[in-house]
């Protein structure tokens, strides 16, 4: 199984914000929230979440969502995830 | 001299409904009255995998008992609800079709889903993961269809989707539809049987739903600061609605008025309701504006009451904006806390719990309420049935695609 | 007093392209949209009537995308062409317009990606948009939030009716509410391969018929059985005085209408699919107050069924008697195939473009007409002529029947 770096899932994570809003990948920085940055209404949250979820194979709750929602934070939580359960 | 009155308004002279708390209206209205919850764990498909695991199922209900078997084989489960709920409702008006002009008599139900669940009880038999029946029936029978073939009636036909709303709206069309002189007599309500692999997947989806499987008569708690989330629920509530002249012609017994009715539209998201509030206001006030009344005329509320945080605070708020002080002084209950949110049903079996409730003098309660969310402090009648004779009620349901739909029903009196 | 209730804006999604003109026109001009479709899940190809993806993708705002299902999209650029047509602007008081929408089959296209992925891969991953975008009333909640329209909202499901009954519908709420306007219509996306199985097994349906390349062809002695086919047609309906107050333009006059059920599966009531088709036409013409003798043109269900079409001819005949062979029919199915929920309001919209454009449109792909139809003066050619009054009949095979009367202003 590949070892997903950091870079890379930040990498995903824009990606899936670029489609999901129709924006430019290249306006996403580590430091953009989620919500009050690029913009994700509270209303398609959740489509949000279910595609980060299908992307990394990994399950977020909205509590733990709500508190990570830059890339970085929300890339630091998907890293937690997957190494606790690789060690699974 | 009774001649030169107008009897036009539109009354209710039957009712059937088939709920997880009681098939029939003495067994729903018993279970009522004493706070019973139809809340379990899911047995009839594998819930493995599921976040939400319980719902509210129908018991005991043999489709065999009200329709051929050849019949019942070629029915979706909703529409066996519905066809059984239709018969008890024809039967308690005591119409006899055959001294009825049956082109003037019409039927509008409610389904949330009808498509999806046609095929997910067929998807869910292919995978043997379902244990109520073996076979599927070969198509998705339109209810309506279903019930004029076997009640060979001509009238109108339709069927009412406004997902969560469907119910109540179904019977304002009805009540519309014979205002209009288009029907003297009409069949409607609601029914959904919401309770398959893929539509309960759906909804977890969504992430409103309660997981509180290791409690499930305590899960669906509206207005309750520990409720998780709604819970799903099957059933068929329907009502024979007739108009005033054609009730009286025939010494008909009057539950009551199908007084007002009012719908409105968020115009803002599919599945979450707008901040304001302001369409939900409306929809009331068009009611009670439609009724007649006054907000002090009105001496109960059935409430959407789904147990989600959005609903229950969103709903409170708007109670108090239309009826101001007077909010606290009117009694409101929600009694999805004990059969579960029954979608396209609910509307349909909440108007029955209000027409019941004018009857016998007894207010609902709603259950579970423990602990009430602070942003939640009216009069939820919590936790007992409150005896006290009322007049009027007022019953809102809220669907998907921000539908907003309320009804006021009142005592009906002869002047 | 009854308000009256006329029509100021429509719009079409249909095989035939998009837009209203772009139909009028290659209707006219004997095109159909019916061909031969590779129908993702079906062994061998099939007569359809498929709206151009294409096309459609210019039309689809940007942000629903991806975010709605099919049979909404067309409903979602049938309505922005009829509001616009109708000049419904900013001006327009959003809280007094609703939106009521047919549709049979719904979201059919999600329902079906979604049963597979819940039996592949599991519950936890069904998409959070299935519940949104399968329901029946997702084009009218769309429509309403798209363009702020906070009136009465409801999906209506009434086979292939659905269309033709949300018109009535919303002809019926706008005398007991305090509405302005309505947005109307029926839409449908059923070009899947359960929907083929199922119309089918019930023996109705063309089977391909490898010579016959007109093969929807209303009241033809060739006729096999009708073709499916997709599409939206939606219209503004609207109160005159409103219509009056903003000077608007009007396409006609919803004057009367009929609505009735009779199944002939149900063989120990005599004829019962015939006696209420005479039922529902009659009561259409008595609710406009008019004999047969006003009715100047007969838009037809005509759906190119092999039963329907006959059953048909014989009502009109039994309704209109000697005098029908005066008055032209059409049925513009040969073109448009049958497309359900959809298909009352595309031949509603028709109806309204003929009184204004005085012109009755042909009934294309009939070469020959049954016999068993021929007491009918069914139009081959387009008719230059200018008429004031227009029944409009749309009768479903599993039988709900509306008829609707139109006249000009």
């Amino acid at each position: 199984m590949e070892t997903l770096t950091e870079n890379l899932i930040k990498e995903r994570l824009k990606k899936i914000l670029a489609k999901e809003l129709k924006i430019d990948i290249e306006d996403i920085t580590d430091n953009s929230h989620i919500v009050d940055d690029i913009g994700v209404e509270s209303a398609d949250m959740i489509n949000l979440l279910y595609d980060i979820e299908t992307e990394f194979n990994i399950e977020v709750s909205n509590e733990e969502a709500g508190k990570n929602l830059t890339i970085q934070k929300m890339a630091n939580l998907v890293k937690e995830k997957i190494s606790i359960k690789s060690a699974k | 001299m009774d001649s030169h009155i107008k009897k036009n308004r539109v009354v209710v002279t039957g009712l059937g409904i088939i709920t997880p708390i009681g098939i029939g209206v003495d067994a729903f209205w018993e279970s009522i009255i004493n706070g019973k919850s139809g809340i379990s764990m899911i047995s009839r498909f594998n819930v493995e995998g599921y976040p939400t695991k319980i719902a509210g199922e129908v018991k005991n209900f043999s489709p065999k008992e009200y329709m051929p078997e050849e019949l019942a084989n070629n029915l979706s489960r909703y529409s066996q609800l519905g066809l059984a709920a239709v018969q008890m409702a024809v039967k308690d008006a005591r119409l006899d079709f055959s001294r009825v002009d049956t082109s003037k008599v019409a039927v509008s139900i409610g389904v949330g889903a009808e498509t999806l669940l046609y095929y997910d009880e067929k998807t869910a038999i292919e995978n043997n993961n379902y244990t109520l029946r073996t076979k599927s029936p070969p198509e998705n029978k339109n209810i309506s269809n279903v019930i004029s073939d076997f009640f060979h009636i001509s009238g109108q036909n339709v069927i009412v989707a406004t997902a969560c709303s469907s119910g109540n709206q179904a019977i304002g069309i009805a009540r519309d539809m014979i205002k209009s002189g288009q029907a003297d007599l009409v069949l409607t309500g609601g029914v959904e049987a919401p309770i398959f692999p893929l539509n309960l997947a759906a909804f977890c989806s969504l992430r409103i739903m309660s997981k509180r499987n290791d409690q499930p008569e305590k899960a669906s708690r509206p207005f309750d600061k520990d409720r998780d989330g709604f819970v799903m629920g099957e059933g068929a509530g329907i009502l024979m609605l007739e108009s005033e002249e054609n009730a009286c012609e025939r010494k008909a017994h009057i539950y009551g008025e199908i007084a007002g009715y009012g719908a409105t539209s968020d115009a803002f998201h599919m599945t979450m309701p707008s901040q304001d509030r302001m369409q939900i206001c409306k929809a009331m006030r068009l009611a009670i504006d439609d009724a007649g009344l006054d907000i002090k005329d009105i001496d109960y509320i059935n409430a959407h009451g789904t147990s989600t945080a959005a609903n229950d605070r969103g709903e409170t708020k708007a109670i108090k904006t239309v009826f101001g002080n007077n909010a606290y002084n009117i009694p409101i209950s929600s009694t999805k806390s004990m059969t579960g949110h029954l979608m396209g049903a609910a509307g349909a079996v909440e108007l029955i719990t209000c027409i019941l409730a004018i009857k016998n003098g007894v207010l609902p309660p709603t259950i579970n309420l423990e602990h009430a969310d602070p942003e939640c402090d009216l009069d939820y009648v919590a936790n007992n049935a409150r005896e006290k004779e009322i007049n009027t009620a007022l019953s809102n349901s809220f669907g998907f695609g921000g539908n907003n739909s309320t009804i006021v029903v009142k005592r009906f009196n002869t002047s | 007093m009854k308000k009256r209730i006329v029509i100021t804006g429509m719009g079409i999604v249909s095989p035939l392209g998009i837009g209203i003109n772009e139909n009028w026109e290659r209707y006219l001009s004997g095109i159909s949209g019916i061909k031969e479709f590779e129908i993702e899940g079906m062994e061998s190809t099939t007569y359809a009537g498929k709206v151009s993806d294409d096309e459609l993708e210019t039309f689809i705002p940007d942000a629903k995308k991806d975010k709605i299902d099919r049979f909404t999209s067309f409903a979602l650029v049938a309505a922005k062409m009829a509001l616009d047509d109708a000049k419904i602007n900013d001006g327009f008081d959003k809280e007094k317009i609703g939106v009521f929408i047919g549709s049979a089959f719904s979201g059919l296209n999600i329902i079906e990606k979604q049963i597979k992925i819940l039996y592949a891969d599991g519950p936890r991953r069904i998409h959070p948009l299935l519940m949104q975008n399968n329901l029946t009333n997702a084009p009218s909640g769309e429509i309403a939030i798209e363009f702020g329209l906070k009136g009465p909202n409801i999906g209506f499901s009434c086979g292939a009716c659905s269309g033709s009954y949300s018109i009535l519908q919303a002809f019926n709420t706008m005398q007991h509410h305090d509405v302005d306007a309505m947005v109307a219509g029926g839409t449908e996306a059923p070009l899947y391969p359960r929907v083929y199985e199922e119309l089918r097994h019930k023996g109705l349906f063309h089977t391909n018929s490898p010579g016959l390349t007109r093969a929807s062809c209303p009241f033809d002695i060739d006729r096999k059985g009708f073709v499916l086919s997709e599409g939206a047609g939606v219209v503004v309906l609207e109160t005159l005085s409103s219509a009056e107050k903003r000077g608007a333009e009007v396409y006609g006059e919803l004057v009367g209408f009929g609505a009735s059920y009779g199944n002939n599966d149900y063989t120990h009531q005599k004829n019962p699919g015939f006696y209420s088709k005479v039922f529902c036409i009659k009561q259409a013409l008595a609710s406009a107050s008019i004999d047969t003798s006003s009715v100047d043109y007969i838009n037809a269900s005509g759906i190119s069924g092999i039963q329907e079409d006959r059953e048909e001819s014989e009502v009109i005949e039994s309704v209109f008697g000697e005098g029908i062979r005066k008055i032209p029919v059409s049925s513009i199915k040969g073109s448009f195939g049958c497309s359900i929920g959809t298909s009352g309001a595309i031949d509603v919209i028709f109806s309204l473009l003929s009184l204004g454009k005085k012109i009755l449109p042909q009934t294309n792909n009939l070469e020959n007409i049954d016999p068993k139809c021929s007491s009918l003066f069914i139009l081959k050619k387009p008719d230059s002529k200018s008429v004031n009054t227009i029944l409009s009949n749309n009768f479903d095979y599993a039988g709900n029947n509306v008829s609707l009367v139109f006249k000009s202003l």
